[in-house]
């Protein structure tokens, strides 16, 4: 229709018309071989899901920081409630993020009201955590099989005490509804005695099977990072033990990131 | 099976000629018949049934939309580099801010190891890297036949190398003496958050038992075997990291705009930097793969 055209029946239909024979009317010559090309296909690249990228962390190539955190000996021996236990200790920045979360304290009968996971965040700063935010979403709902997540940090030091100590990695999230969790089978500890300078690594697939533990979504993905010790010495025996407590110790660390990549797999019918 | 079919109901309720109204004429603009509801909800469902006049066939559509062709470098032998070490009397284990800096002499003087470094051919700009890597090496100490290098607590004929502890204060004994630099190089820009330093320690591998609570006393002797060639203090640095423009840009100076991950040739590598006579690098893999989708 053109200016001064009579508005009729006939040729708003008309109108109307074309533009239902042109989207119903695909032409064989578009799907032919080659036809289709990449742009054809709805990309699977979740871009929406993870608007903050895919990779975080901080890079710290001149010093160290010391971190203080702290867990219960006997946690990564016997896995239960206390690999589910993240640092209440608001210092400095809000729980559990942060690379000092309370004292250091000493106590082989006391586990201390600060122990549990941190998330590395040099000098207290958000922007500066070993975290990928996500928007909230759920692994069937957006086809995916699930997220590779890998994760390394650099230790420097951990404190040289009277016996061998361990520091301990994990992988974590934070559900839709915004309680963290971590991923119990992904915990690794690292017995890094009182030298043990480098790279630590660890890896995990997350799916929609350890989402389900929480409220069955994500908007967050981070590293869960503590301390410990290996029972030793004149403790031999006691790990798990009710007087084997022996909290936030602290370790350097430099460098550190995480990676995640959701992975799309299988049918995505 | 969705239905884009782009029809509308009461198509022929106007006849031609007759009085168009306000109702007709939102039934004939608003009142679309296909499922799911709007465009949207078959966006990227539309499948073979949708193309019942033919058959669309796995050629139909270009290989390898969601990642280029995953390759792996990487070797089993054992490598030494540098008879003399490169970075004699600096502290690596604490660079300056200074030199910290793009563009600065330290991320420079790392070189590459060889057998983990590849060039991969990107055939459109991609979405991403996947870029994963493990090497096992060892530093290893010197012995000398003279005093030339002697360390400060007077060990003999052992490599001196300055240091600090991580208090900041010089190192009197040989106690964490080396570092070791690696890192990621991604077109010949250092990945900083790659670039992780290993210090010699003394409690891998040749450490004596330690007494008692763990504490204290030492073979002196014992642990020298950590810089002795036959003995080396084994280490190990791997790494996956998803590379996203985002992290490129937040890594260098890139000069390819916007677009880092552009089509073309793209070049990635482990660096090692030491201040040790030498480093043996032995197992080691990089794997890189493109990812598009």
């Amino acid at each position: 229709m053109r200016d001064g055209d009579k508005y009729e029946a006939a040729t708003l239909k008309a109108e109307l018309n074309s533009v239902r024979d042109a989207m119903s009317d695909i032409p064989a010559s578009a799907v032919e071989p080659q036809a289709l090309r990449l742009d054809h296909l709805p990309s699977i690249w979740a871009a929406d899901l993870f608007p903050n990228g895919y990779t975080a962390g901080y890079a710290l190539n001149t010093s160290y920081e010391s971190v203080t955190a702290g867990f219960r000996n006997g946690v990564v021996m016997t896995p239960g409630p206390d690999l589910q236990t993240f640092s209440e200790a608001t210092h400095p920045v809000a729980a559990p993020y942060g690379t000092q979360i309370g004292p250091l304290v000493q106590d082989w009968d006391t586990p201390p009201a600060t122990a549990g996971w941190i998330i590395p965040a040099y000098n207290g700063v958000l922007a500066n955590a070993c975290s990928v935010t996500t928007s909230t979403f759920d692994m069937d709902t957006e086809r995916l099989k699930g997220i590779l997540v890998q994760g390394t940090v650099e230790l420097g030091y951990a404190n040289a005490g009277s016996a061998p100590y361990c520091v301990i990695l994990g992988v974590g999230w934070r559900d839709g509804s915004g309680d963290l969790h971590c991923v119990e089978d992904s915990v690794v500890p690292f017995t890094s005695g009182n030298n043990h300078h480098g790279a630590l690594q660890i890896g995990w697939f997350l799916t929609q099977d350890d989402l389900d533990v929480g409220d069955g979504s994500v908007q967050e993905i981070f590293l869960c990072f503590s301390t410990g010790e290996v029972s030793y010495g004149a403790h031999a025996g006691l790990i798990g033990g009710a007087q084997d407590f022996r909290t936030t110790i602290n370790a350097d660390i430099g460098s550190y990131w995480i990676s995640c990549l959701p992975i799309h797999a299988g049918s995505l019918t | 099976m969705p239905d884009p079919t782009f029809d509308y109901i009461n198509s022929v309720a106007v006849a031609d000629g007759g009085v168009l109204d306000a109702n007709q004429l939102a039934d004939m603009l608003g009142a679309r018949t296909h499922s799911p509801e709007g465009p949207v909800g078959y966006n990227g469902q539309v499948d073979q049934a949708n193309l019942a006049f033919t058959e669309v066939t796995r050629d139909m559509v270009r290989k390898g939309t969601w990642t280029g062709e995953p390759r792996t470098v990487g070797s089993t032998v054992n490598t030494d580099y540098f008879e003399q070490p490169l970075f004699k009397g600096i502290n690596l284990n604490r660079v300056t801010e200074a030199n910290n800096t793009r563009g600065s002499t330290y991320p420079k003087r790392l070189v590459s190891v060889g057998g983990l470094s590849q060039t991969v051919y990107v055939k459109e700009s991609a979405k991403a890297f996947l870029v994963a890597w493990g090497v096992t090496f060892a530093t290893v100490g010197r012995a000398f036949a003279n005093d030339d290098f002697r360390p400060r607590d007077s060990v003999p004929n052992i490599e001196y190398a300055a240091g600090w502890d991580d208090a900041g204060n010089p190192i009197t004994s040989h106690h964490q003496l080396f570092a070791t630099r690696m890192a990621l190089y991604i077109n010949g820009v250092r990945m900083e958050l790659t670039d992780l330093r290993f210090k010699e320690g003394l409690t891998t591998m040749t450490r004596d038992i330690p007494v008692g609570d763990g504490v204290g006393t030492y073979n002196e002797l014992g642990h020298l075997e950590l810089v002795n060639p036959a003995r080396p203090d084994l280490r190990a640095y791997s790494g996956c990291l998803v590379v996203d423009t985002q992290t490129l840009a937040a890594n260098g100076d890139f000069d390819f705009g916007t677009t880092p991950m552009f089509r073309g040739w793209h070049d990635f590598s482990l660096c090692v930097g030491t201040n040790q006579p030498a480093v043996r690098t032995q197992v080691k893999r990089l794997t890189v793969i493109p990812l598009y989708g």
